[in-house]
């Protein structure tokens, strides 16, 4: 049951953790305090003003060493180029919308292919922003680094072809897991989670409802278009965690002594 | 004062408990757990007592001493002993006033 304790975030178990722990071992829960222990865990996320933070910085605020302070500035290109994803697929589905008919009659459809380069783009875009995920998130937070490791492949792959849903499903389901895993690490904000997981369940949905109605059915087009913007959140998404950079200290051999220096975000 | 711990929603009724049973002194959290369920007859939560504990030493009502191993005793400060006489001293007021009424209903 003192696993339960692992679901608080970093900073409160920093500063209860070890007294939660010695009182769950001392006197283990039953079936009602593990439930009160969850609902303790959820309070601590709602309010984390609870703690004082400055006990345990989160990563993005830690001093860092220059060689990982520099990994970070990396991570934080790599999130403006996920931003950059969040241009070209919303181009992207725009050169699709507007493509030449193509067919007569029932048979006509739009031929999209134009859009096919920046729809490729868009997701290997999205794909850099996963691997600015990776060098940012902490080794502890591996629910979100699985998420995004599988989503960093996923996104390529789908970029291939709007077709290949089964590449969507992956990516979509590494999105959930990064986004998840990075709220309940504190590495992530409520507000970017659920806008990730939100987003994803809005596409989801109205795709399993379009397969529904048989595969040939296309979604509608207030739909695709609602797709198509909610998952434009995900790119948003992935880009700004990567933008705050920490105050770092120099530490480096013959330097006059230890210096900090706070970077702009 | 009464607004103190009103504000404070679900852990209002365990921080009044937890606030009287650091009225004889500092305890940590097992202690306080054990206290709290023979002053109550209901069992707290870890959960509930360290969302209480968090959020009354956010206001100043209680404070941490030095850890003893892995435990934290916690103690009242002046405003959480001014907090808790004011509960007590409403409560009592209360309490007089319903016997009193149901005292003259039932002769």
């Amino acid at each position: 049951m003192s696993r339960l304790v692992d679901c608080y975030p970093r900073a409160w178990r920093a500063r209860y953790g070890d007294e939660l722990e010695d009182l769950v071992a001392g006197r283990p829960p039953g079936l009602g305090g593990s439930v009160d222990l969850i609902r303790g865990a959820i309070d601590a996320h709602r309010h984390p003003e609870l703690v004082d933070v400055t006990a345990v910085l989160p990563t993005g605020d830690e001093p860092v060493s220059r060689k990982r302070y520099e990994d970070l500035r990396a991570a934080r290109r790599l999130g403006q180029a996920s931003w950059l994803g969040a241009v070209a697929w919303i181009f992207a589905w725009v050169v699709a919308a507007n493509g030449p008919m193509v067919g007569t009659g029932d048979d006509a459809y739009r031929d999209g292919m134009a859009a096919m380069p920046l729809y490729f783009t868009a997701l290997l875009l999205l794909s850099a922003g996963l691997v600015g995920q990776m060098v940012r998130l902490p080794a502890r937070a591996r629910v979100a680094r699985f998420g995004a490791f599988i989503a960093i492949f996923a996104a390529p792959l789908w970029g291939l072809g709007p077709w290949l849903l089964l590449f969507a499903a992956i990516l979509f389901v590494g999105l959930v897991l990064l986004a998840l895993g990075a709220w309940w690490t504190s590495e992530w904000s409520g507000a970017g989670a659920l806008a990730v997981v939100g987003s994803i369940g809005i596409v989801a949905v109205l795709i399993a409802v379009s397969l529904v109605a048989g595969f040939r059915e296309p979604l509608g087009q207030g739909a695709l278009i609602v797709s198509v913007s909610v998952l434009t959140l995900s790119w948003l998404a992935v880009g700004a965690n990567l933008q705050s950079l920490p105050a770092f200290v120099e530490d480096a051999p013959g330097s006059d002594g230890p210096a900090t220096e706070t970077a702009p975000a | 004062m009464n607004q103190g711990l009103t504000e404070l929603g679900r852990f209002a009724e365990p921080s009044l408990y937890i606030l009287a049973s650091l009225a004889d002194g500092p305890k940590h959290g097992y202690a306080i757990m054990t206290d709290v369920e023979s002053i109550s007859g209901q069992p707290l939560g870890p959960g509930t007592l360290y969302g209480a504990l968090a959020r009354m030493e956010k206001r100043g009502l209680i404070e941490a001493l030095e850890p003893v191993d892995r435990r934290r005793p916690y103690k009242l400060t002046g405003l959480g002993a001014t907090t808790l006489r004011a509960q007590l001293e409403g409560l009592t007021a209360f309490s007089r006033l319903g016997l009193d009424r149901l005292g003259g209903a039932s002769r």
